[in-house]
């Protein structure tokens, strides 16, 4: 994963993967990747080992999502991004442009129809509830449109690759 | 065979008070061999000195005045558990003559002074003027209750800057700065005002203004064979709105001479009020080492473990056995000061929110150790630091041979302790214990207003080694609650609670957006 890491104004381009246990390779700003071992020995505090050198440190998310860390006696409020997502959301309507066949991702029973043929929804607005394994699953609109089809019926039991809705962009978009 | 111990002063005390000072109380109880009896409001029934306690009684709702304040309930308490002494700790009652003579009245022992000895200290002007009868320096100022026009004349008798004060003052309450002429007229009325809603007595006396003062305290003990001794200074001008904050053993820059010196005002003192127990007697020490007696304190004060760090005396234990009618046991040539203590007060305070207090649920709470370290808390992992009390959790006090070792063990001991959930001052004191003039033991009470507050939002300069070290937790946590989005994320969500993962998932992917 890639995140970008913001502090005071400063940004640092973050490569980590899991390397087993509470061990991850860390690379800055496309440096040599660094071996982490982050051993959690509290609730949200953390024993950081970076080759032999131990630090002491905590991380808690604040409600807005920013992230409170506090390593020996410095303090900091990190913004993480992860890049792969932003460069999706910067371009999420263009990818999911043009008409939009929903499909079913796993056997179920349709437990509820949120929307009607002819009805205009937003992008993320819910469409219809599948229940699979005894869980709901609300599956949404990937585009701002108008419902053009829908093929199954409440109550009514889906399989893989189902068709269940059809989104059709509004014209002129 | 074991030596059979000493007979116990009292077989069982309540202690009327909660917090750190009543876990204090109750060790001091539990070494000496008697019972102890914890009262408790609502809102603490799960706090640490019910747990210590051997008996434990509901006092009442929440609100202080309900519960901690409620003298007809805390003396019933005192009847039904059969406690022959009630132990008042620091704040609520302690210092209230009206209920230490209740406790008398009903045959309960009451652990700290004689009711009139607490009256007399209680009122400033009172206090200023038996003190002067008996030789002790007080601060240059009017020795009598003032009317406005009187405060006017007399502030200008003396000459300005001045402070107005009020007669049943404390805590910083009903106290105004002069220091022009200008401004006399408002500082009178908003004293007065201030000390009548404050205290129930509007009446008020006027200073001379210290300037750039230390606040230096003498610690006392006396007993009722007329025994007094002082155990040496307490250096408390660490303060921020007069709120004390590091407090130390023995003061910094304080010649040999001038300890004896106000050793003896403060005897003096001590005796002029027959005083029995531990008390304290405040001073102003200004630049030139002239010292004015202040206040007397007249129960154990929040930093008496400095004074216990370098005296070897147990003040808890001394009191109550005081007030049991024993003798104090030791005299003053016994007495000496081995080595530095140093006291940081934890509040469940923000100090980059100006303090604000951070009530809350304490997560993570992991107290240092070690040589010389000594932590009086009042909260354990689990706790829950209420709104309506003070918000001291602990009181972490480092003892070393000399100050800079005290200093010293007082950095690790501070970077050893780690409370999450909620906001402490344990930053704050990081960064006093860096601060060179702090080090060099050269400050005055102005030091937090002048030194500290301006040239910091309330953190060390970040260290760019541990920046490096945050980045990567960062990433490490954001990686963790990614990965767990994504586990929640999975289409799929419990029909017990329907939508709530998704409206989770929903806030946490606007979040991660650019901002």
């Amino acid at each position: 994963m890639r995140y970008e890491i913001t502090q005071g104004g400063d940004t640092f381009h973050v490569e980590v993967s899991a390397a087993g246990g509470d061990a991850f390779d860390i690379s800055i700003d496309n440096g040599p990747a660094v071996r982490v071992d982050a051993c959690k020995t509290a609730r949200t505090v953390y024993s950081i080992l970076i080759g032999s050198r131990q630090y002491e440190g905590s991380v808690d998310a604040r409600e807005d999502g920013t992230l409170d860390v506090h390593i020996g006696t410095s303090a900091f409020d990190f913004t993480a991004v992860d890049e792969r997502r932003k460069a999706l959301m910067s371009v999420a309507i263009p990818l999911a442009s043009g008409k939009q066949e929903l499909r079913a991702q796993m056997p179920g029973k349709v437990v509820k129809i949120l929307v009607e043929v002819g009805q205009q929804v937003e992008m993320d607005e819910g469409l219809v509830v599948i229940e699979a394994m005894k869980m709901e699953n609300e599956l949404r609109s990937p585009i701002q449109g108008v419902v053009t089809k829908i093929t199954i019926q409440e109550g009514g039991a889906v399989e893989t690759g189902t068709l269940l809705v059809i989104i059709e962009p509004l014209e002129g978009e | 065979m074991k030596p059979a111990p000493p007979s116990p002063p009292f077989k069982k005390v309540l202690i009327a008070n909660r917090g750190e000072i009543a876990v204090r109380v109750i060790r001091a109880c539990r070494e000496l061999g008697i019972g102890s009896v914890a009262i408790f409001s609502d809102v603490d029934r799960n706090s640490l000195h019910v747990r210590y306690a051997d008996e434990a009684y509901p006092c009442g709702p929440a609100p202080a005045r309900e519960s901690y304040l409620n003298v007809n309930r805390i003396l019933a308490i005192a009847r039904e558990s059969g406690a022959e002494a009630i132990h008042p700790g620091y704040g609520f009652l302690s210092e209230n003559a009206k209920f230490a003579q209740r406790c008398t009245d009903a045959g309960v022992v009451f652990i700290g002074p004689r009711p009139d000895t607490i009256e007399a200290m209680g009122d400033k002007v009172v206090s200023r003027r038996r003190m002067a009868e008996a030789g002790v320096p007080i601060v240059p100022g009017s020795m009598e209750k003032l009317t406005d026009d009187a405060a006017r004349s007399f502030a200008m008798e003396i000459g300005l800057p001045v402070i107005v004060k009020a007669s049943a003052g404390g805590g910083g309450k009903g106290m105004r700065l002069v220091q022009e002429e200008a401004e006399l007229e408002q500082a009178i009325k908003r004293a007065r005002s201030e000390a009548g809603s404050s205290f129930g007595d509007d009446s008020i006396y006027v200073e001379k203004f210290v300037e750039k003062p230390r606040h230096i305290e003498i610690q006392i003990l006396g007993d009722q064979h007329g025994n007094v001794i002082h155990l040496f200074e307490r250096e408390c001008s660490i303060q921020r709105r007069h709120q004390k904050l590091i407090e130390e053993a023995p003061a910094n820059r304080f010649p040999p001479a001038l300890r004896e010196e106000m050793g003896q005002a403060a005897v003096a003192a001590a005796k002029a009020v027959s005083y029995e127990g531990a008390g304290t007697c405040e001073f102003l020490v200004d630049q030139h080492f002239n010292f004015y007696f202040l206040e007397m304190n007249t129960r154990i004060q929040v930093e008496h473990p400095v004074t216990e760090m370098v005296t070897n005396v147990d003040l808890v234990k001394t009191g109550i056995r005081i007030a049991a009618g024993e003798p104090i046991g030791f005299s003053q040539q016994d007495l000496g000061i081995n080595g530095w203590a140093i006291e940081c007060r934890i509040y469940a305070e923000d100090p980059e929110q100006n303090f604000r207090p951070s009530p809350g649920e304490i997560l993570v709470y992991r107290p240092p150790g070690g040589p010389g370290v000594r932590n009086d808390a009042g909260v354990y992992p689990g706790a829950e630091v209420s709104v309506y009390y003070d918000p001291l959790i602990s009181k972490l006090i480092c003892w070393g041979r000399d100050r800079s070792e005290a200093i010293a063990r007082m950095r690790r001991a501070l970077k050893e302790f780690v409370v999450k959930g909620i906001k402490t001052s344990i930053p704050f004191h990081r960064i006093v214990m860096e601060n060179p003039s702090f080090v060099e033991g050269h400050f005055d009470t102005g030091f937090i207003e002048n030194e500290i507050l301006p040239s910091s939002a309330g953190t060390l300069p970040p260290d760019e080694e541990e920046r490096r070290v945050g980045v990567m937790l960062a990433a490490i946590a954001a990686y963790k609650r990614d990965r767990d989005c994504a586990a929640r994320s999975q289409p799929l969500r419990s029909r017990s609670a329907p939508g709530q993962s998704w409206r989770y998932f929903g806030r946490r992917g606007q979040m991660r957006g650019p901002h």
